[in-house]
């Protein structure tokens, strides 16, 4: 089963949260759904929303990384990211679940990742689910639903596009769309499936998924339309 | 812009070419980008420097030098980045003004060449990625 744990990054090196995204991204298994440069941004956000985890910088302008977690009235796992190392007794008094120094590698965050302790009530994605096997050049390869962008029909062919890579694969939209997972995918053109995680922008008739242009036809507009949350 | 592979742009031998690969996912264009901007901020920031500590602003230098440091191993650079570690532990020890500003002076030409570095395989990258 793949979990995935929503959290925030509080870091002040825009370098360092940047890469951390990347990583989070990568891995599947984090939502990131803020990045603060101070504590003093993070804690009112962090009372008002609960998040799994916390990637949290300790030394940084203002009140140090410590403190945030000493306001907060629940006990987020955390993942310290310093680039000094004499903070290990108060990541041990805190209960820090690791201590990434900085700059680290993907692998090291992953083994980071897999010290973190999953909760009985956290939503199970079945691992099945999250990713597809597609066929292309007499390979099957995988990808994780979170690494496609969007799927874009060639006639017999279709062609998968993520942030690195196009992936050309014998099938049809119509197919895909019945074996693909539909919380994350949505058909929005007879041409088109989109992973609703990654759209930018909407404007008319259209929506826009990292630079893409993608056509929304009329009879797919309101599934679109009832799957993001408008505030 | 093309696709590019590994073997087709060496970096100097004082980058940590595979932390770097891998830690971007073999993306050059990544790597150009983080060159460019850790050494927009190393600049700005080293540029400060000699004007705290003249001001007796020692804590906020440490600080700085916390700042700046981990950018050189963003960059691929761990001896750079072991180098303002060591900056940082001598500015900890609360050193007068101008034995602060000596130390700073020494660090120098070190500073500059590592600017010099990462401006120069940024160019060099971004020269790769248009051919």
């Amino acid at each position: 089963m793949v979990m995935k744990f929503t959290a925030v990054i509080v870091e002040d090196l825009s370098v360092a949260a940047d890469v951390l995204q990347k990583y989070c991204l990568k891995s599947g298994r984090v939502n990131v759904i803020k990045t603060f440069t101070t504590t003093e941004e993070a804690v009112p956000f962090l009372s008002e929303n609960a998040v799994d985890l916390i990637f949290l910088d300790i030394e940084m302008p203002g009140a140090n990384g410590f403190s945030l977690l000493d306001q907060l009235q629940y006990q987020p796992q955390v993942i310290l990211t310093t680039s000094k190392t004499e903070y290990a007794f108060d990541a041990f008094e805190y209960s820090a679940t690791d201590f990434l120094h900085k700059p680290f590698s993907y692998a090291r965050f992953v083994q980071a990742l897999d010290k973190l302790k999953v909760t009985e009530e956290k939503k199970e994605e079945p691992e099945e689910m999250s990713h597809v096997f597609i066929k292309s050049d007499g390979k099957l390869i995988r990808l994780n639903n979170d690494d496609i962008l969007y799927i874009e029909s060639m006639g017999d062919y279709v062609k998968f596009i993520t942030h690195d890579k196009k992936i050309i694969s014998h099938n049809t939209i119509k197919a895909l769309t019945e074996k693909i997972n539909p919380d994350v995918f949505c058909k929005v053109h007879r041409s088109y499936i989109i992973n609703m995680n990654k759209i930018s922008d909407i404007r008319d008739n259209m929506l826009y998924i990292a630079n893409a242009k993608i056509p929304v036809s009329k009879a797919n507009r309101s599934t679109v339309m009832s799957r993001i949350k408008i505030v | 812009m093309r696709a590019i592979s590994d073997t087709e742009i060496q970096l100097s031998s004082q980058f940590d070419s595979a932390f770097l690969l891998e830690m971007h996912d073999h993306d050059w264009t990544a790597i150009a980008d983080i060159f460019l901007t850790s050494h927009q901020q190393i600049e700005e920031e080293t540029a400060r420097f000699t004007c705290l500590a003249e001001n007796g602003e020692i804590p906020e230098l440490k600080r700085r030098v916390h700042l700046v440091k981990p950018l050189w191993g963003y960059c691929g650079l761990p001896l750079y980045q072991q180098r303002f570690q060591d900056l940082e532990k001598f500015l900890g020890g609360n050193p007068t003004i101008p034995d602060a500003l000596i130390r700073l002076e020494q660090e120098k030409p070190f500073i500059q060449s590592g600017l010099e570095l990462i401006k120069q395989e940024a160019i060099k990258i971004q020269e790769s990625l248009k051919l």
